[in-house]
């Protein structure tokens, strides 16, 4: 996705993808973000603990904490309350 | 919640699209239709035609139209590329769709919106003009073809030819006023989401307890 996000999408969108734990690269690839953002936002991630990270080998694996259920939770239901309290747009 | 929310989503989606595929045809058609009226007064002109006041008036509206016309396509083209890909995820009503999925498709429409909201704004001045200079041409073309005689009180209709081309320029006309008005509903139900998410921020800034900016 290239259009403009807000921080926080960013960061409900990586925090979903890693559920399953995921590589710097794949996180990067996925949510399109550029090398020194994709550290800024898993860094704040970490730093906030809604983010693990573990070392095996020479590669680092991130998942989504449980700390983060409550954020993707709050997420989740503001954005489809955008859909449901605003009256739409139909032809 | 996610069912009625995923309705409402795709029907949106699914009128918007129409909606810019409707532009995208009718921006062609008023380029086209520019070009058209442009020619036909320089071929006037070189056939020897006289250059009435009309012809000039008509010449310049064209071009007006004309111009338009190519803003009209390139603006729906920009907002085309971005939505295709969206409603194509959700265009199967037989797959299931997740919550997570149902967000980001949310989340990608809401960046889409933020992103082109200058586009869309360009698109309701511009079909407001184009719809305008359309319906003072078919309405020039319209007087070039019809005769009216103050003595006998009769219409004469010079060129059956022209009919359909006076029709259908009064067509994209009415288009395009409607395209404005149908793109000015939109622009005003995402401006009032887009508030919606900068309150929401405020809401998961707190709950993550966050003082980044």
């Amino acid at each position: 996705m290239t259009a403009r996000r807000t921080p926080y999408e960013i960061y409900w969108e990586i925090l979903v993808y890693c559920k399953t734990p995921r590589t710097f690269t794949a996180i990067i690839n996925r949510c399109d973000l550029n090398s020194k953002t994709g550290q800024d936002y898993i860094g704040f991630l970490c730093a906030k603990g809604y983010l693990s990270r573990t070392m095996e080998g020479e590669k680092s694996w991130y998942s989504t904490t449980e700390k983060a259920g409550e954020y993707l939770l709050l997420f989740t239901e503001l954005y489809q309350k955008l859909f449901d309290t605003i009256p739409g747009f139909r032809l | 919640m996610t069912d009625e929310t995923l309705l409402r989503f795709r029907s949106e989606l699914n009128s918007f699209f129409l909606l810019i595929l409707l532009n995208l045809v009718f921006g062609a058609l008023a380029m086209a239709f520019g070009v058209q009226f442009m020619v036909t007064s320089v071929l006037g002109l070189t056939g020897g035609q006289s250059l009435s006041p009309l012809t000039i008036i008509g010449g310049s509206i064209s071009m007006v139209c004309f111009g338009l016309g190519i803003a009209w396509l390139i603006s729906s083209a920009e907002i085309f590329e971005g939505i295709g890909g969206i409603r194509t995820e959700f265009s199967d009503r037989n797959k299931p769709v997740s919550d997570e999925a149902l967000t980001s498709g949310i989340i990608r429409m809401v960046a889409h919106y933020r992103e082109n909201r200058k586009t869309i704004h360009t698109m309701i001045l511009v079909c407001t003009l184009g719809g305008f200079c359309f319906l003072a041409l078919g309405i020039i073309n319209s007087l070039e073809f019809f005769s009216f005689s103050l003595s006998s009180g009769r219409f004469t209709l010079n060129n059956y030819l022209l009919i359909p081309s006076a029709l259908l320029t009064l067509g994209i006309a009415l288009v395009s006023l409607f395209s404005s008005y149908y793109f000015m509903n939109f622009s005003r139900a995402w401006d009032r989401r887009l508030e919606e998410t900068a309150r929401s921020e405020e809401m998961l800034k707190k709950s993550m307890g966050n003082d980044r900016e």
